[in-house]
């Protein structure tokens, strides 16, 4: 078999997978970039230019686009401060780990919809939560937790949504580490604390990187959670792409919008990863 | 090591302060995370099982902590008087046809993906984990407009298609991790007794493949199942699936009781088929599906 007929087929099995997602996934932005250049306008004149560009910068996407970034950099940061520690204790062999392993994986397999709606009910207003700390005496009356304009309850049902998928990136992260190194520094004399700084923390950090920026790109374009748990203004920015497509047929502005969400998840995904790589220098 | 060892009561029946840590450290902590983890996950669960068997005559208020009694009224109602029959339906026709469609595309590339090595294997990689790193909405509602454009809007090929898309990524990683399990020997040996490719296939890799194949369907299909933003932009009106109707419950006209037993009918599957696969498959297949990203 000659080397370009080698070429040939390898590009022939990776068509029927590869291709579909390719295809459909470049239809979808080119799509995007020509409607948010004007054209492909089905209700109005299409006409190329840049003046969807000039209408998309006002302060209700300024005040979305600030929303989406503080929930999605609370509920991951959170998200990864709570996994960490999971991960580690979950190295370990302890009492009824399997019956543990396996409660703490169902929200994996939730719907987020169907997660929004079971923290609602326990963070609505005369819900347990509130109910159980008013009981306590620790607040005098039921925090509003549920559509506030923090979005303390959006960030709460992300955080228990996706508290389990990092959990599982940070442990496997952590069973790929060779046990030598640590079993090498353990002979030499280093405690618990000095095998997690100096050996543990620092390898584990490129594959966490990873698992946090998917995290994060998944808040901040989330628009199910922030519908139904989320403050009535200001928007997330999917909602507010949404609004513009559905509800004000303005496909050139929605289209601007995915175009912001999308940069700025890959500008935030090359600060979180320089950030991770900066803190284990 | 001694993690699990329960401490002896010595002679003079007192604990002593190693025994103590020890027993702490191996038994009461392990014991106390336990305890929270089901408050944690399994309290939301139970109130949402509450909710669902609320009697509409005994309303569920204020000062009660528990329902004062139950029934199965909003599950009569909810089958009775809603869409959710049709919309199961149509969850559970797509699912196994967009679960088939991801199978048939996925089967040359994963053994592509195994056992060629090719420049921009990497790039590869990143195109097929592309569908769930985008965020859903953006895809959702440009791909609507592709859709639009060829008239595959509001249309049953057009859901299939799309929740394929979207399954595509969970069932190439897990056949490709599949396939990398598999001796290359294995199959240069049924090549060297004189098998044909076709025969190679069917007799050697696929027995080899049924847990990869087992565990990706299984994802897919979940995956389908869950699929919200693509469902309600390509599909609703014409199309309602149990997720969409669940949607309508929790944001424009909530209904709490309703929701409830939506919820239950979307989840209690998902569930039940993530413990079939826990039991089933030797392999940790949540870390070949999720893990080294």
């Amino acid at each position: 078999m000659t080397k370009k007929n080698h070429t040939l087929t390898i590009l022939l099995l990776l068509f029927p997978g590869v291709g579909y997602i390719a295809l459909m996934l470049a239809a979808a932005l080119v799509m995007t970039v020509l409607q948010s250049m004007g054209l492909f306008n089905f209700t109005g004149v299409s006409q190329f230019g840049f003046q969807e560009w000039e209408e998309v910068f006002n302060q209700q996407t300024w005040d979305a686009f600030a929303y989406s970034t503080k929930v999605a950099f609370a509920s991951s940061l959170m998200c990864m401060i709570l996994a960490y520690p999971l991960a580690l204790f979950l190295r370990r062999e302890f009492l009824a780990k399997k019956y543990f392993t396996a409660v703490i994986r169902m929200p994996l397999f939730m719907p987020a919809l169907v997660a929004a709606f079971l923290i609602l009910n326990v963070i609505a207003y005369h819900g347990i939560f509130n109910e159980f700390l008013t009981r306590l005496g620790i607040i005098r009356e039921p925090l509003r937790l549920t559509h506030d304009d923090w979005g303390l309850g959006v960030i709460g049902i992300q955080i228990w949504k996706n508290l389990p998928f990092q959990t599982l990136i940070v442990t496997s992260v952590l069973a790929s580490i060779q046990s030598d190194l640590e079993n090498a520094a353990k002979n030499l004399g280093a405690g618990p604390w000095q095998v997690f700084r100096d050996i543990l923390f620092p390898l584990s950090i490129p594959g966490i990187v990873t698992g946090v920026v998917l995290v994060f790109i998944g808040i901040f374009g989330d628009f199910a959670i922030n519908t139904v748990a989320g403050p009535n203004y200001p928007p997330s920015l999917a909602i507010r792409m949404y609004a513009y497509a559905h509800t004000f047929n303005d496909w050139g502005q929605a289209a601007c919008i995915a175009i912001i969400i999308i940069i700025s998840s890959m500008i935030y995904a090359w600060i979180i990863t320089r950030v991770a790589r900066f803190a284990t220098r | 090591m001694t993690a699990t060892t329960r401490p002896t009561v010595s002679k003079s029946s007192l604990f002593s302060k190693k025994q103590f840590l020890l027993f702490t450290r191996g038994t009461v902590f392990p014991l106390v995370m336990l305890v929270g983890a089901i408050v944690i996950i399994g309290l939301p669960l139970l109130m949402a099982v509450l909710w669902s068997l609320v009697d509409p005559d005994f309303p569920w208020s204020y000062p009660d902590i528990f329902p004062t009694r139950l029934s199965l009224f909003h599950w009569d109602f909810v089958f009775r008087f809603t869409d959710i029959t049709k919309a199961i339906f149509t969850s559970y026709t797509i699912a196994p046809l967009a679960t088939i469609l991801a199978f048939i595309l996925s089967l040359a590339p994963a053994y592509a993906i195994a056992n060629y090595d090719f420049p921009g294997k990497d790039a590869i990689r990143i195109i097929i984990l592309l569908p769930i790193i985008l965020p859903g909405m953006v895809v959702a509602l440009f791909l609507s407009q592709v859709f639009q454009f060829l008239g595959l809007s509001q249309s049953l090929l057009g859901l299939v298609l799309g929740h394929t898309l979207l399954g595509l990524p969970y069932m190439l990683r897990l056949l490709s991790t599949s396939f990398e399990a598999i001796p290359r020997e294995i199959g240069d040996a049924a090549s060297n007794l004189g098998a044909t490719n076709f025969y190679r296939f069917r007799d050697v890799y696929i027995p080899m493949l049924l847990p990869g194949i087992f565990a990706g369907s299984i994802f897919t299909f979940i995956t389908s199942l869950e699929e919200f933003s693509l469902t309600f932009v390509i599909g609703t009106p014409t199309y309602q699936t149990i997720p969409t109707i669940l949607f309508a419950y929790l944001g424009y006209h909530f209904v709490r009781t309703n929701a409830a037993v939506v919820s239950l009918i979307l989840m209690v599957p998902n569930v039940i088929l993530l413990f079939i696969a826990d039991r089933f498959l030797k392999t940790d297949f949540l870390t070949a599906a999720y893990g080294k990203l």
